[in-house]
């Protein structure tokens, strides 16, 4: 019954009319990923329009063949330039700039888009997968066990920290710096001000995109401007390729890939933890799964499992964020909440009808998905190779326009100058970090999970006192916390033992 | 050579953190609680590793930069020449983002692509030219004809235009 | 030196520039709405779609775009129409309905005064409701006051109406509610419904009826502003005898006749504002805007400028007892 209206959606995507949009979607999508100035839940606010007169199919071709490309190419930004091409694709930089930077770019390119790919179709399977059980699913996850989630997500810091205990110092201190941070601006609970040093800006927290742009791409510029060389060095024109050699990495560490297609899969699936989470969650995990030692030193310096991970988690991601837009009409990101908009316009009230009589719509949107990556997988292989020539580039020719890239990737965040400040701030930030060496990635999920954790931990006490420690959930995720924390330190005692300090 | 960072500087980035958790936690008191307990959970251990990181700092130990985990900066320029490219670099950003300041961002953004181009870069007066006229075309096709993205005027054309 | 170039500058662009108009026509013009949000949510949505039905009505057919200029709840924006904006008729803002109570409680970084705005209208209402679960046995507000353990009511936070509605009902009309606030948006407050994390929860009414015709909640009480098909509600502050109290509650919901706020910068020559009030009466009667606008889930039921302004006076003109007791309760966010 299932699989025969999963193939009559199949049949239904496929009409010619439906394919044509999604593929005007998939071109724009593809612009809006690449670009740092256009983010995607923007482009979407500005295409509702043209859906009034779409039938339901069409619609969430245009819009999810658009939405669901834009992190892949986002990848692309990152990795060439250093400048996260969206907020989602800003972990890919650590290893896949790395990668540009030691003459790599093709086989990071490679590595990105192939798990993109398998991301993609990760997530789509999953938001298949759940639609019988959909209910149970999202439910478990009340606000106790989001606030688990998000000190599991902190637990993680331990493990991007390094090996010795003054590099575990150095990246406690930049996730307690990030934790921080997110402090800025109204509280959750009370609605006062902290922090915003009288500025309106600053009301609504450090927005992450300029934050990101800032602390990323600034100190790559400043790198380059001090090599005097093209991003690649000197690495030979001819050498660059090598899309081929990313793809096979793909499948090299298959099941790495796989189970961070899962992990962003099942962070989609809940909504409240954001976007931003999916990727730093994935890149964690690819480090912590490493060997610890040798094995894990080349994290951070262009190892090809640091863009396979949050390659595949920021696209999986958006299919398991489809999960409760569909199935309850919540939206978990920006993004999905203004596609929430583009259901009500075709006609369609998202909830448990999207299960049962609006069935072929939710199997079109998984056949979207899958689609539309495919295409715009495709499409960007064959300009990949020459893609990865801009790394060639004189640096010289190349710095003001990453500069302009950077302002207006960041202004247009919010349209405000503040923005732009922002972008700097945490540009000098980032710079001083790389140069004295504490790890940034910390910080970034410091950031990102700092204002979940206590927004739900406020919640859990108000509405269940302390009887929400006793919530199964919670505590098989306590369990996992402290495992993910012993394993860390576990580890650090071996290399003490086996090894004397320098 | 490593660069190792001078210790000077490694002191007095870790001491400005540990600054900004003193000032972070200070300005807690008075606070209610529901909003002040979040900053003082995560800044008091802030302040704690701060303030370890700055003694250590001082003491001057300094282990394998390979050991964070994250990009370290190039090493093979030369201190000096990088120390002052760095500053060039620096400042043609904050030379950016004051051009934005006062003329706005349709007239900052081929200006300084030009002016990058042609006196930091060297290149010809017609690559420069052509190069900056390309920027100005598609930031404003995209940004300003296709995103309406309100660009505020300069200061300069609000003091001195009425 | 300096005045004197500029004061040359000036009479160079004076010069230049079209002697007044004695009609508005707004041919071969652009017309900015600045939308104080991000695009996307109710506002943008909103401003979005006046700019693409606005131009028939305007003479002369301008060009109509939408810039967003988010930031504190649109303080920014309204603050950048009020004094940077030029009052030539080719700007129109759209801002956050309560505004007008965060200048009544003295928000700090307000710096614009509703009532000096040009008002050309609100093309919507947003009415407030409270609604329960439907599976819970409560259906009428003496059911609340009755209740026993307390209603779990999910909240974002101060100043929004999931938080100060059901406040007001708990401290005026004594229902028995427990409200749980710090949700991120009122989306995850249907979620924590659905897993029976929260009894219920405030919000525009707009927002809560996909849920009401899912079954999922039942609508309980109303705020003072409405449209057709919640009429019979009851009202928040008819379930109270106390003079002040029922003040509180009105001042509270007085803004929400004025949902979508389209406003033009002080100084805006009248006939500007003449032909923007005739356009919007149009518009909101035109069909082809009202069946999108239906699609859309908005409330339409235009608020002529004159009584928008008049309604933003009698907000900013209550009693200071009034006021006092209000901003107990309410803190602008």
């Amino acid at each position: 019954m299932l699989v025969e209206a999963f193939l009559r959606a199949f049949l239904e995507v496929m009409r010619w009319d439906v394919l044509s949009f999604m593929l005007i979607g998939v071109i724009a999508g593809f612009w809006v990923g690449l670009l740092p100035g256009l983010g995607g839940g923007t482009t979407l606010a500005l295409m509702l329009p043209f859906v009034y007169r779409m039938q339901p199919v069409e619609a969430f071709a245009f819009l999810l063949g658009m939405h669901s490309v834009v992190a892949t190419t986002g990848d692309i930004t990152s990795i060439l330039f250093g400048i996260p091409g969206e907020g989602t694709t800003a972990a890919t930089i650590l290893d896949g700039h790395a990668m540009a930077k030691k003459g790599e770019a093709g086989r990071a390119l490679g590595a990105a888009l192939a798990s993109s790919l398998v991301g993609a179709i990760v997530g789509a399977g999953a938001l298949l997968l759940a639609i019988p059980v959909v209910r149970p699913l999202v439910l478990t996850f009340g606000s106790p066990e989001l606030f688990m989630l998000a000190v599991l997500g902190i637990a993680f810091i331990a493990s991007l920290s390094g090996r010795r205990p003054r590099a575990m110092l150095r990246g406690f201190l930049a996730g307690a710096l990030g934790l921080l941070l997110a402090a800025v601006g109204q509280d959750p609970q009370a609605g006062n001000f902290r922090y915003t040093l009288g500025s309106l800006y600053l009301w609504d927290g450090l927005d992450l995109v300029p934050v990101l742009v800032g602390f990323f791409a600034i100190p790559e510029i400043i790198d380059l401007a001090v090599r005097g060389t093209a991003i690649a060095g000197d690495t030979p024109i001819g050498r660059l390729a090598g899309v081929a050699t990313g793809i096979r990495d793909t499948f090299r560490h298959f099941w790495l890939t796989i189970r961070c297609s899962i992990i962003g899969t099942y962070i989609g699936v809940i909504p409240g933890l954001g976007g931003g989470v999916a990727q730093w969650v994935a890149y964690a995990h690819a480090v912590q799964s490493a060997r610890p030692g040798a094995d894990r030193d080349g994290f951070g310096k262009g190892d090809v499992r640091g863009v396979l991970g949050p390659g595949a988690a920021n696209n999986s991601k958006e299919g398991g964020a489809l999960v409760p837009t569909i199935a309850f009409g919540v939206p978990g990101s920006s993004a999905m909440a203004i596609l929430l908009g583009a259901f009500l316009l075709v006609g369609l009230t998202p909830g448990p009808d999207m299960l049962t009589k609006h069935l072929n719509v939710t199997l079109a949107m998984v056949w979207t998905i899958v689609l539309a990556n495919v295409v715009a997988v495709g499409g960007s292989l064959v300009f990949l190779n020459h893609l990865a020539r801009l790394t060639a580039i004189r640096g010289a020719l190349l710095i003001p326009f990453l500069v302009l890239l950077t302002f207006v990737g960041a202004y247009t965040a919010n349209n405000s100058p503040g923005d732009m400040a922002v972008m700097l701030l945490f540009g000098g930030l980032g710079y001083l970090m790389v140069r004295f060496h504490w790890p940034r990635a910390p910080l970034v999920l410091g950031f990102v999970l700092g204002e979940i954790a206590e927004r739900y931990l406020w919640i859990s006490v108000a509405r269940y006192g302390a009887a929400w420690l006793g919530r199964p959930v919670v505590v098989a995720l306590l369990l996992l916390t402290v495992g993910v924390i012993a394993s860390a330190l576990v580890q650090y005692r071996r290399v003490a033992i086996g090894e004397a300090p320098p | 050579m490593r660069r190792p960072g001078r210790p000077a500087g490694r002191v007095v980035f870790a001491g400005g953190v540990a600054l900004l958790a003193a000032w972070a936690l200070a300005q807690t008191t008075g606070w209610p609680i529901k909003t002040a307990l979040y900053p003082r959970v995560v800044g008091i251990p802030l302040l704690a590793l701060a303030i370890a990181e700055t003694v250590l700092s001082l003491r001057g130990r300094e282990e394998e930069p390979r050991e964070a985990v994250d990009v370290t900066l190039s090493t093979e320029v030369p201190p000096r020449v990088a120390g002052r490219r760095t500053a060039a670099v620096i400042a043609w950003m904050g030379g950016f983002y004051l051009g934005v300041l006062l003329l706005g961002f349709p007239r900052a953004v081929p200006l300084f692509v030009f002016a990058y181009l042609r006196i930091q870069a060297g290149e010809s007066w017609v690559t420069a030219l052509l190069l900056a006229a390309s920027a100005w075309l598609g930031f404003t096709l995209l940004f300003v004809n296709l995103l309406h993205v309100p660009f505020a005027d300069g200061i300069f054309w609000r003091l001195f235009v009425p | 030196m300096r005045t004197v170039l500029a004061f040359l500058l000036a009479v160079l662009l004076g010069a230049t520039a079209a002697p007044a108009w004695a009609q508005a026509t707004f041919a071969g013009k652009t017309v900015t709405i600045i939308v104080g949000y991000p695009p996307g949510g109710g506002y943008d949505v909103m401003a979005r779609m006046v700019a693409r039905h606005l131009p028939r009505f305007l003479p002369g057919g301008p060009t109509v775009i939408v810039q967003n200029m988010p930031g504190a709840n649109s303080i920014v924006a309204a603050n950048h129409v009020f004094h940077v904006a030029r009052p030539d008729g080719l700007t129109l803002g759209l801002f956050n309905r309560n505004l007008v109570l965060g200048q009544l409680v003295k928000v700090e970084g307000i710096r614009f005064d509703m009532a000096r705005f040009g008002w050309v209208g609100s093309p919507a209402t947003e009415t407030t409701i409270l609604a329960i679960r439907a599976d819970l046995p409560y259906r009428t507000p003496a059911d609340l006051r009755r209740a026993d353990p307390a209603v779990v009511v999910g909240a974002t936070g101060p100043g929004a109406s999931t938080y100060d509605f059901p406040l007001l009902l708990k401290a005026f009309v004594g229902m028995n509610l427990r409200i749980i606030s710090g949700y991120r948006s009122s989306g995850d407050i249907m979620l924590a419904i659905e897993r029976k994390e929260a009894d219920g929860r405030a919000g525009s009414y707009s927002s809560i009826k996909p849920f009401i015709d899912r079954g999922l909640v039942r609508p309980i009480v109303r705020g003072h502003a409405s449209v057709p098909a919640i009429e019979r509600l009851p009202v928040d502050e008819d379930l109270s005898e106390d003079p002040r109290a029922k003040a509180v509650m009105r001042l509270r919901s007085v803004p929400e006749v004025v949902g979508r706020p389209f406003v033009v910068p002080p100084a805006t020559p009248a006939e500007f504002v003449d032909a923007y009030r005739e356009a919007f009466r149009r518009m909101t009667a035109d069909r082809e805007f009202l069946a999108e606008a239906e699609r859309a889930g908005f409330e339409i039921k235009l608020t002529p400028g004159d009584q928008a302004l008049r309604t933003i006076r009698e907000v900013l003109g209550a009693p200071p007892d009034v006021i006092r007791v209000f901003s107990q309760f309410y803190k602008f966010d």
